[in-house]
């Protein structure tokens, strides 16, 4: 006997030794007695450090209590020892066992041996310990998730299972999932074990499967099922997700939700989809969302939907600090969820009262937030009391976020496209053309002046094949160098580059002086990512400075002649008195030649002033007293004859004195004026004709002078421009020196006095120009009575 | 110091036109000419002018820049056509870019306005001697 139990120690010990698991034996009193050389290696210690108890050292500290314990019980009773513990590794780590220990009884019923095996369960606790964390992540999704081990039996069992089947976490785990379930793949209906055998080979397993829940009713599940392997390929772990089908719709509607939420550009539009869609899933009956101003101290409400009108219009915002369930939602950041009437009348008793019965069931308040920040609120309510299911709740706090989300984005993006709209509107609008290129001198953007004032759009042009479409030349009209234009100097230099003038010669030909502004474009990293180029067309800036280089020639022109006169005859009348040729009568003569010139100096002086003034918008001054103006008109008349000694001029006048209240100097200077241009204009012995009389118009009466010449004439075409500021007709620009600023400084001066001058004129014939001057007290000559001005 | 009246008598010469559209002016020139004893014809515009110096053959023009109906420079181009050999022009301008104007139309010598009479006769004198 004892042989025999010997012998079969031997052929025990045999296996063991050539078995990959720890195997030890114990003798009855639990004294380890035996541990397979597994063992000695895992602990990297000899037989006899760790035999009897001595094993007990390599446990976990948590697990040693635990484990001496059972395996105590199983000795005292001979049940079977079974316990998940950690063992210490010769390199320290601890790893997860599975030991059993069952008793070797004799033939009555002694046990005279414990035989016990160690397996090393680590990878796939570690696998199960991520997948339970990774479950109890994704129970907050109320999927179903079951995490089995490859033979099926569950070992975790989510909220979200408990929920679909009914059956809690403790009743679930340790079963298998295809008996508890009674799992049939549709749509064939074939047994689980089938869809086992695919993930075996595929790892992955996605379908619909129909599963039996606790009460015995039947639901079908959208699965999605991972096999886990551990690092050598062993199967270790099923994870199993399952949706109730049933729930397909609602995704299928969050899906559509987003999408439509992508495509809603307003906040308007948002409001209106999550509405929309939201009502639609939870069966509400009305909605609103309103969005706080941004001082938080206010709602609009955006969006109403399955209010009467009456209410929509009366209700179009609210104060945020109102006691109404959106307020409070948003001021708490957290949802007010109101699910009967009762709840309402005790929360909300002065809201309540006004509300008809049908209105009166649920009532929900979402706050939408932001990144933390409320920016408004969603309301929602029922038809009838509700009690809302945890996805039911997740669904309005999936919505919320999603609502709140689209509200903000399609808030930015308003305000983005009004800023785009407003730069657009900007750029479109200002005169000068705006230019973007790109770090490779490419044009990527043209405003509308820009392209006018190239003549041709070139966004996209290489900067080699810009010279082929326009012309780019220096103020002095060389080729201008391309890396010198300054766009490219603003990017290479990183600074910005003013003022160059160039020209530019457009694809028609035609040329124009331009002054080009350059700023770089510096990116969010700091690097220089394009330029930005301003264009101002100078052609009305050179013309004006042409136009004052031309007046102030004529205006050295025009003093230079009388200053000549003056001195030609004062050095005549001194060469004569040196010779003693000089008769009293030459002597008044060239005195008068003198002072007349003085005189037509004095006014040309006047002119320029009367020029500055009236060219920055400012009045004359005008000192009116009582004026005879035949008199005047005589005067200006011998005043000009005196520097016109070759015309006649012929004054007639129905009276000798018309008198009106105006400004003599000023008057003066117009009449000079215009009798100074009859006699520049026409031929040395033609005739002058002023006219005088009285007239009536529309009532007042009028003092007209008409002041006719047979010149030359002004071509038909420059007659409208008469009166500009330095305008010059055609047909004596070149022949005849002139400011053009005479006629204009006279309408200055008769417009003022409340009069009207014309110009009639024919060329090769004659210009008449009429000056009419109020004789009556009218409203500029009485204000010209008080300060002389107006 | 300049010469006197009776020292020469320039007017058995060439007469000098004086092309001038201030009437004033042309008559303070022309009596200046005429006290040193100069034959003087004026013009007050181009044509006038033009036309003088068909009739009259001056020994040298006075010439004005600025003038009604055809300007100094177009009374210039018509003389240089008009004669073999052009009389010498004396131009006078009140315009700052004298010189350059004086070599368009040809002129040997131009005086900017306001004129000096004295360095005036000087050059009118030297024109009449070089012709």
């Amino acid at each position: 006997m004892e042989e025999a139990l010997q012998a079969n120690a031997d052929t025990f010990r045999l296996m063991a030794e050539s078995m990959p698991q720890k195997i030890f034996t114990a003798r009855p009193n639990g004294d380890v007695d035996y541990f397979n050389p597994q063992w000695t290696e895992f602990t990297g210690l000899p037989f006899e450090e760790i035999r009897d108890w001595g094993w007990t050292q390599f446990i976990h500290p948590d697990d040693v209590e635990e484990n001496v314990r059972l395996w105590q019980r199983s000795i005292e009773t001979g049940e079977p020892f079974e316990f998940e513990h950690r063992f210490r590794r010769a390199d320290g780590t601890y790893r997860w066992h599975l030991s059993r220990a069952r008793p070797v009884r004799d033939a009555s019923g002694r046990v005279v041996m414990w035989v016990g095996s160690n397996t090393d369960v680590d990878d796939l606790r570690r696998a199960h310990e991520e997948l339970r964390q990774q479950a109890a992540l994704l129970a907050l999704a109320h999927e179903a998730i079951i995490v089995r081990d490859p033979h099926g039996v569950i070992s975790f069992w989510g909220e979200g299972a408990a929920e679909l089947y009914g059956w809690t976490a403790d009743q679930a785990v340790g079963k298998v999932t295809h008996d508890l379930l009674q799992t049939r793949i549709l749509p064939s209906g074939a047994p689980g074990a089938e869809m086992d055998e695919i993930l075996a080979a595929m790892d992955v397993w996605q379908g619909d499967l129909e599963h039996t829940r606790r009460d015995g009713t039947q639901v079908v599940v959208e699965s999605r099922q991972s096999l886990l392997r551990a690092s050598d390929g062993t199967p270790q772990a099923i994870l199993e997700v399952n949706r109730d089908a049933a729930n397909r719709e609602q995704l299928a509607r969050l899906h559509r939700l987003t999408a439509a939420l992508s495509a809603a550009a307003t906040v308007e539009e948002v409001a209106g989809v999550i509405l929309e869609e939201g009502m639609a899933a939870l069966n509400a009956k009305r909605g609103v969302v309103a969005v706080l101003s941004d001082d938080h101290s206010a709602f609009t409400n955006v969006r109403m939907v399955g209010y009467p009108a009456e209410v929509v219009a009366a209700w179009p915002g609210f104060a945020a600090d109102e006691s109404v369930p959106l307020a409070d939602a948003v001021r708490a950041r957290e949802s007010v969820i109101l699910e009967s009437l009762e709840e309402r009348r005790a929360r909300y008793p002065r809201l309540a009262e006004g509300q008809r019965a049908s209105s009166l069931g649920a009532l929900v308040a979402i706050p939408l937030l932001v990144g933390g920040r409320a920016i408004g609120g969603l309301g929602l309510t029922f038809a009838t009391p509700r009690q809302f299911t945890p996805a039911e709740r997740a669904l309005m706090s999936t919505l919320s976020e999603l609502c709140a989300q689209a509200l903000e984005r399609a808030r930015l993006y308003e305000a983005e496209r009004r800023a785009r709209s407003e730069m657009a509107t900007i750029l479109g609008q200002i005169a000068d053309g705006v230019m973007v290129i790109d770090t490779a001198g490419r044009t990527t953007y043209l405003n509308e002046a820009a392209k006018s004032l190239l003549g041709v759009d070139t966004i996209g042009v290489p900067p080699e094949r810009r010279s082929e479409i326009y012309g780019i030349l220096t103020a002095e009209g060389a080729p201008f160098r391309p890396d010198e234009l300054p766009s490219m100097r603003a990017m290479r230099e990183q600074q910005v580059i003013t003022g160059v003038e160039m020209r530019i010669r457009r694809p028609d030909g035609t040329e124009i002086p331009v002054q080009e502004n350059a700023a770089p474009i510096v990116g969010e990293d700091g690097t220089v990512v394009g330029a930005v180029a301003t264009l101002r067309d100078v052609s009305a800036q050179h013309e004006l400075e042409r136009q004052k280089a031309d007046f102030l020639s004529a205006i050295a022109h025009d003093l230079k002649n009388p200053v000549t006169v003056m001195q030609g005859q004062t050095q005549l009348l001194r060469r004569r008195a040196r010779r003693g040729l000089l008769e009293q009568d030459q002597v008044l003569e060239g005195l008068a030649v003198i002072e007349a010139r003085t005189r037509l100096m004095t006014r040309i002086i006047e002119e320029l002033m009367d020029v500055t003034r009236l060219r920055m918008g400012q009045r004359l001054q005008l000192t009116p007293q009582v004026v005879n103006l035949v008199e005047l008109a005589r005067d200006a008349v011998e005043a000009t004859r005196s520097v016109a000694e070759h015309h006649r001029f012929v004054v007639k006048s129905d009276e000798d004195e018309i008198l009106g209240f105006w400004d003599a100097t000023s008057l003066a200077r117009v009449l000079g004026n215009v009798l100074t241009n009859a006699v520049k204009y026409s031929s040395e012995g033609s005739d002058v004709h002023i006219r005088l009389r009285r007239e009536e118009r529309r009532g007042e009466p009028f003092a007209t002078v008409t002041i006719q010449d047979h010149g030359v004439g002004i071509p038909a075409a420059d007659l409208p421009h008469v009166f500009d500021w330095f305008y010059r007709a055609g047909n004596v620009a070149d022949t005849v020196s002139g400011t053009g600023i005479g006629l204009a400084g006279a309408r200055g001066i008769v417009e003022q006095h409340g009069g009207t001058i014309e110009v009639e004129s024919q060329e090769g014939v004659g210009t008449t120009v009429i000056i009419r001057l109020p004789l009556g007290a009218g409203p500029q000559a009485r204000t010209m009575y008080t300060d002389g001005s107006e | 110091m300049h010469t006197s009246v009776t020292d020469q008598q320039p007017s058995a010469q060439a007469p000098v036109l004086v092309v001038e559209d201030d009437p004033t002016l042309r008559r303070i020139i022309q009596e200046t000419l005429e006290d040193e004893g100069f034959a003087v014809v004026a013009a007050g515009d181009g044509h006038q002018a033009v036309r003088m110096a068909r009739e009259r053959r001056p020994g040298l023009v006075v010439l004005d820049m600025a003038l009604p109906k055809l300007n100094g420079l177009g009374v210039a181009a018509e003389l240089r056509q008009a004669y073999k050999t052009a009389p010498p022009i004396l131009l006078v301008t009140a315009d700052g870019r004298a010189g350059h104007k004086a070599q368009q139309v040809g002129a040997f010598a131009f005086l900017p306005k306001p004129l000096d009479l004295d360095e005036f006769l000087t050059i009118v004198r030297r024109g009449l001697e070089a012709a």
